[in-house]
């Protein structure tokens, strides 16, 4: 196994091949190789300890990640002028604020409906699954579900409240 | 040559720094909470803890802990992934969110796996492959994701087990994890041994203990017991207990109980071939409070039944009941499958009647046994009765 500690080492020795192995071989721009490069090395950081070797890990994240980013792009196509301006009530950039309150509505809750809320309402668990999950009944677990939905709901208010005084 | 831009590389050692210390900080709460960790769900999550490193200590400890608490297991990775739901969005990194709530969840379906709770286990693994395919640098990650469902399907779906099995060798290969190749090796002969192919398992298990590496004993140990169980079924009774005994040895000093347990159950099934009944009678028995302590009540039942056949062919027929009754009211509390509890309740009934008890139990096991690998199976008592 690496030496988790030898990262500062592994990040010298290897981040100049990962960078070119996405811009020569990817045809990856200069700036998007690096961020790329980065999020290998974090990931790399995140897991050191169980990589074997770590320049046949990093190369193999670097193409995996490289060919990732390009099938990301490949899937942008422009939209016809016509429908430009007509707005998507499904784009991401209205969904995001959403699922952003969701998960500070969640966040004031205790350790157990944060568990609850995330399978049912940002994993899309069902109730049975939940109560399989926890390992109660589907009684218990509709309940709860119930139950931390309503603390979310009170204390989000509340901390708005708080937030909105400040 | 690729220039390092001095913001980008500044930004990134920070987040390393960031990371760093929050795993020393986490290191020691996170041992300290262990003991009293059915308190903290009731509590609101401390902003102190809502860090990337606080969720990675957290499913570390899960996994140290699998082998010898699979449910204390459950409980840690579960309360990761309630931690790492509490983190404020944008606090670090999209990939670093990505594969710490990836990791926990990974870590949860893998508990439910060791408590033989599959659906459970399969809808986690699901979630950790979206947290992973999230992000463009975890594909290491959902490889191994990928792999552990392929353990779950190799028990009855054995050709989408063998289809994952050959994408994720590649990827492992590909990524210099020699380690997890072999483990591939591992499961192949596995599959083989659920079709019933036994020399082909047993030929698999030894092309694997040749590749296996000196340094990864936990594979080696699952080796030798895969293969002694499987030398044992072709009838080299010798060889395959050698096998099991230096699996119990390895894994003893791994400290991987459950596996252990596992080992004296199959030592203990040839025991019983053996006619030895009173040494095997102790062993099961053994066995069967471990596998009830630990939560795991599917092979504590299994366990069970072959302590009631080792009863009844020791005259013992009443305490055989008393023992089938214990395991029906189990399997009831722990929903286990219909067909097990119907069978249970048949042999409940049936052991007060019948003129071969023996022949029942056996019946009963072999179907519970086969329910593993067949779960909508449903139960028909032997022609006879």
């Amino acid at each position: 196994m690496e030496d988790p500690d030898d990262f500062g080492a592994v990040y010298e020795d290897n981040y100049r091949l990962l960078v070119g192995t996405a811009v020569e071989h990817f045809n990856i721009s200069e700036i998007d190789a690096q961020t790329l490069a980065h999020e290998v090395f974090l990931a790399y950081f995140l897991k050191a300890q169980e990589v074997m070797n770590s320049r046949a890990w990093l190369i193999s994240a670097i193409c995996n990640a490289s060919k990732y980013y390009l099938r990301l792009r490949s899937r942008y196509v422009p939209l016809p002028s016509a429908i430009e301006e007509i707005p998507d009530p499904q784009h991401l950039d209205e969904r995001l604020p959403d699922q952003i309150a969701a998960r500070e509505a969640f966040s004031c809750v205790t350790a157990r409906c944060q568990f609850a809320l995330r399978l049912r309402y940002l994993e899309g668990y069902s109730v049975p699954e939940i109560a399989a999950e926890l390992n109660t009944s589907t009684k218990y677990a509709q309940k709860l579900v119930s139950r931390c939905l309503r603390q979310a709901q009170c204390r989000y208010m509340r901390k708005g409240d708080g937030d909105d005084r400040a | 040559m690729a220039m390092i831009a001095p913001e980008a590389r500044e930004t990134f050692l920070q987040t390393i720094e960031q990371l760093t210390a929050e795993r020393h900080a986490a290191h020691p709460i996170v041992e300290a909470l262990r003991p009293k960790l059915s308190g903290i769900w009731d509590e609101e999550i401390p902003q102190s803890w809502r860090t990337a490193g606080f969720v990675q200590e957290l499913a570390s400890a899960a996994s140290d802990v699998l082998e010898s608490d699979p449910r204390e297991s459950l409980s840690l990775a579960q309360l990761a992934l309630a931690v790492a739901t509490s983190i404020p969005t944008g606090t670090y990194p999209t990939p670093v969110q990505a594969q710490i709530e990836g990791t926990a969840w990974r870590e949860i379906g893998t508990a439910h796996r060791y408590l033989s709770e599959y659906d459970a286990a399969l809808r986690a693994y699901d979630a950790a492959q979206r947290s992973f395919g999230s992000a463009s640098s975890l594909a290491h990650e959902a490889a191994v994701v990928d792999f552990a469902r392929a353990i779950i399907l190799a028990e009855e779906r054995h050709q989408e087990a063998l289809d994952l099995l050959t994408a994720v060798e590649s990827q492992f290969r590909s990524f210099g994890d020699e380690t997890r190749v072999v483990k591939v090796g591992l499961l192949r002969g596995n599959i083989c041994f659920f079709q019933g192919r036994l020399k082909e398992a047993r030929a698999t298990y030894e092309k694997a203990l040749e590749e296996v590496s000196l340094e990864d004993l936990h594979t080696r140990a699952m080796l030798y017991l895969n293969l002694g169980q499987t030398m044992i079924n072709l009838g080299d009774m010798n060889k395959g207990v050698l096998m099991l005994h230096h699996a119990r040895q390895l894994l003893t000093d791994l400290g991987m109980s459950v596996e252990v347990n596992r080992t004296e159950w199959n030592l203990a099934r040839v025991l019983v071939a053996n006619g030895d009944f009173a040494k095997a009678s102790s062993m099961l028995e053994r066995a069967r409070d471990f596998f009830l302590d630990k939560g795991i009540p599917e092979d504590a039942g299994l366990v069970g039944l072959e302590l009631a056949d080792v009863l009844i062919a020791t005259g013992q027929g009443e305490r055989a009941r008393e023992i089938i009754v214990r395991v029906l009211a189990e399997f009831t509390n722990a929903k286990l499958n219909s067909g097990a509890l119907s069978a249970l309740a048949y042999l409940r009934d049936v052991l007060l009647t019948t003129r071969q008890p023996q022949r029942a139990v056996r019946h009963v096991r072999q179907y519970l046994d086969d329910l593993r690998t067949e779960p909508a199976r449903l139960f028909l008592p032997p022609p006879e009765d």
